[in-house]
């Protein structure tokens, strides 16, 4: 008995101001890449039909804004997220050190169960630009990611030029899936999952 | 002219024409239901007069429902209160009936406009003031020595003829002063003190100025009317990167907060667009206009921007807390008129802040044409201190209650869709009109009721 129906997936979209979000959701959202997007002022919402391993999803996501400020409204926006990603620019090194208060940020707000399960897409954006002009290497992202322990992938990408970008909206697409599948087993079979967050949360807080 | 002679002097106020707790309900609605698609020679003043007469008629509805409920018992407000409408059943009139019948067609191309009576209910509504004769009127009063602001502002709140409005805009924000002898010597002693602020801060070099600040004001000038050429000229991206960097500075509480480059343009569109033919798509402006007048240009931009700005200071404080506010009385607002949408909404999944935390944060800037932001601020700024944070919400409220029955065939991807790029980009000037006096008529009905029901 499959249902006819798509998945509803739902993705945040985070990072610093003037990373390039807005570019990468409509570089993968419209195959464009315009200058002319204004500054995103709370969230804006676009969709994406696509078929991931035989099935019909729908990915809602939320472009949220970069300022500080607005981080308040996060609640409004993060509730019910299958899945994260966080935006740097790959040639500003100040972007890449915020990741890691985007994701703390938003594990804090969801307060999702089992944080190190829940999936982040880290994407590391503009490398179309002039490779002297890069100030974050890639393997300083892929160590950040490992070192984290908990359910990183990286990707670096242009939304100028589109490199990469279907290729880390599929893992989006992916790791949403997963874990949503993840939290409808939860709902039916509460024993063996929490059996399972219990084993991985004492990986890591073990101190 | 002799058209004007024809016009009705006063409304007719009588019963039939309100028809809300009646049987004539339905006739109400007809009445005020104005022909789809004019024919093509319809004689536009008939039209401005009939559309007048309409929003005169739909207000004097209201005006009665009011009059008839609420003087002289302390229980008025029941009257408006859905759940008390629901209970006494679906025949005593509940407020959609108002709703609908209130939605003004607007598909009439022409301009409407209602002259908006200040505070008593019984006060005669005239019917509306020509463009030439508002021009007139205004043009009278600034040549006063002593401007009558109030006067002013009954005249400005339905718009400002261009050719007045950055004076008229900078008397009312109380940046220049009414008193003709003062006013030179305060313009010359703010400009001033804005360009010494100014240079100050950057002639000294950039390595004294808050980098982060810097940056993300930069990036947001660049992005800010990517569209509009005159936004794009260096040296207008460096007015603004100056106005913003010197408002954030001397408001440390807000600093500077993305949105807010957007609010600085319909200040500076106005001042420049009073020089030498300067419009959107300008793309010479320093051939047209001095050094000296670009200076002034930018210092009366940034007190214009900071009067503006005292009066929605919470919305930009940390967390926002003005923001919030509005959202909820928006939310609050259109659960008392439009509960079906308030149960769609719920139904769906949707929040208020998904969708209009952004109308707040930049006054609806993004959701209409320059053009019509300034229109719609010529009103605002006659609304006095509370136009921004309080008549702000009910032109939002409208918007909502014009599109709901759309929204209700909606899900919540859709809903959402819509709502973050809903049509008004294309709006014409009437229906920018029409919205501004429906709002306006909300405003009349709800802005102490919901204090009263506390």
């Amino acid at each position: 008995m499959t249902s006819p129906r798509r998945t509803l997936l739902k993705v945040v979209i985070l990072g610093d101001s003037g990373v390039g979000k807005t570019s990468l959701m409509n570089q993968f959202v419209n195959h464009r890449f315009s200058r002319e997007y204004k500054a995103t002022i709370g969230a804006d919402f676009l969709t994406k039909e696509l078929e991931v391993d035989g099935e019909a999803i729908t990915l809602q996501l939320w472009d949220t804004a970069g300022q500080e400020r607005f981080q308040s409204l996060g609640v409004a926006f993060y509730r019910g997220a299958d899945c994260c990603i966080v935006v740097y620019d790959v040639n500003n090194a100040k972007s890449f050190e915020s990741v890691e208060n985007w994701r703390s940020e938003f594990l804090e707000q969801t307060s999702s169960l089992n944080n190190n399960a829940f999936p982040f897409v880290i994407l590391g954006n503009q490398i179309d630009k002039d490779p002297s002009k890069r100030t974050v290497p890639l393997n300083h992202a892929l160590s950040y990611c490992k070192n984290q322990g908990g359910n990183l992938t990286h990707f670096e990408t242009s939304a100028k030029d589109g490199t990469n970008v279907s290729i880390a909206f599929e893992s989006i697409a992916r790791s949403a899936l997963e874990n949503s599948s993840h939290e409808d087993y939860a709902s039916d079979l509460t024993g063996s999952i929490s059996l399972l967050n219990n084993t991985n949360e004492s990986g890591s807080c073990a101190c | 002219m002799t058209e004007q002679n024809t016009r009705p002097s006063a409304i007719d106020c009588s019963e039939s024409n309100v028809g809300i707790r009646s049987k004539k309900r339905h006739s109400y609605s007809n009445s005020l239901s104005l022909k789809k698609t004019p024919s093509p020679e319809i004689d536009k003043e008939s039209t401005t007069s009939k559309v007048a007469q309409f929003c005169n008629r739909s207000f004097n509805a209201f005006r009665n429902a009011l009059g008839k409920k609420v003087r002289p018992g302390a229980n008025h407000f029941k009257a408006l209160d859905p759940s008390f409408m629901q209970a006494r059943g679906p025949k005593s009139a509940p407020l959609h009936t108002l709703r609908r019948s209130m939605s003004i067609d607007s598909t009439e191309r022409t301009r409407c406009s209602i002259d908006r009576p200040r505070s008593a209910t019984n006060t005669p509504i005239k019917m509306p003031v020509s463009e030439g004769v508002r021009l007139e009127k205004m043009t009278a009063l600034l040549e006063q020595p002593i401007v009558d602001l109030n006067a002013l502002r009954k005249l400005a709140w339905n718009g400002i003829p261009v050719q007045l409005r950055g004076k008229v805009w900078k008397l009312l924000l109380g940046y220049m002063p009414s008193n003709a002898v003062r006013r030179d010597d305060t313009l010359v002693r703010k400009r001033n003190e804005y360009n010494e602020t100014a240079n100050s801060l950057f002639v000294t070099g950039n390595e004294t100025l808050d980098a982060s600040l810097k940056h993300q004001i930069h990036i947001d000038v660049e992005r800010t009317h990517p569209t509009l050429k005159l936004f794009q000229q260096p040296v207008v991206r460096g007015m603004l990167e100056r106005i913003l960097y010197v408002w954030s500075i001397r408001h440390p509480a807000s600093g500077y907060v993305q949105g807010i480059s957007d609010l600085t343009t319909p200040f500076l569109f106005v001042f420049l667009n009073s020089m030498n033919e300067i419009n959107e798509d300008t793309s010479d402006i320093e051939n047209r206009v001095s050094k000296e007048d670009l200076l002034t240009v930018e210092a009366d931009t940034y007190w214009c921007l900071s009067k503006l700005l005292d009066g929605i200071q919470d919305n930009y404080i940390q967390s926002q807390p003005g923001i919030y506010r509005q959202v909820m009385k928006l939310q609050e607002l259109t659960q008392r008129i439009d509960v079906d949408l308030i149960n769609h909404f719920n139904a769906q999944g949707i929040e208020f802040m998904q969708f209009s935390f952004r109308w707040m944060n930049c006054l609806l800037m993004r959701e209409f044409a320059l053009r019509h932001i300034i229109r719609m601020w010529d009103t605002y700024i006659a609304e006095g201190l509370t136009g921004v944070s309080d008549f702000h919400v009910y032109v939002c409220v409208s918007l909502l209650i014009k599109w709901s029955e759309q929204l209700q065939t909606m899900d919540f991807q859709d809903c959402i869709i819509f709502l973050q790029s809903p049509p008004t980009r294309n709006w014409s000037d009437s229906e920018v009109e029409v919205l501004l006096s429906e709002a306006y008529l909300w405003k009349y009905l709800f802005s102490d009721a919901c204090a009263h029901l506390k």
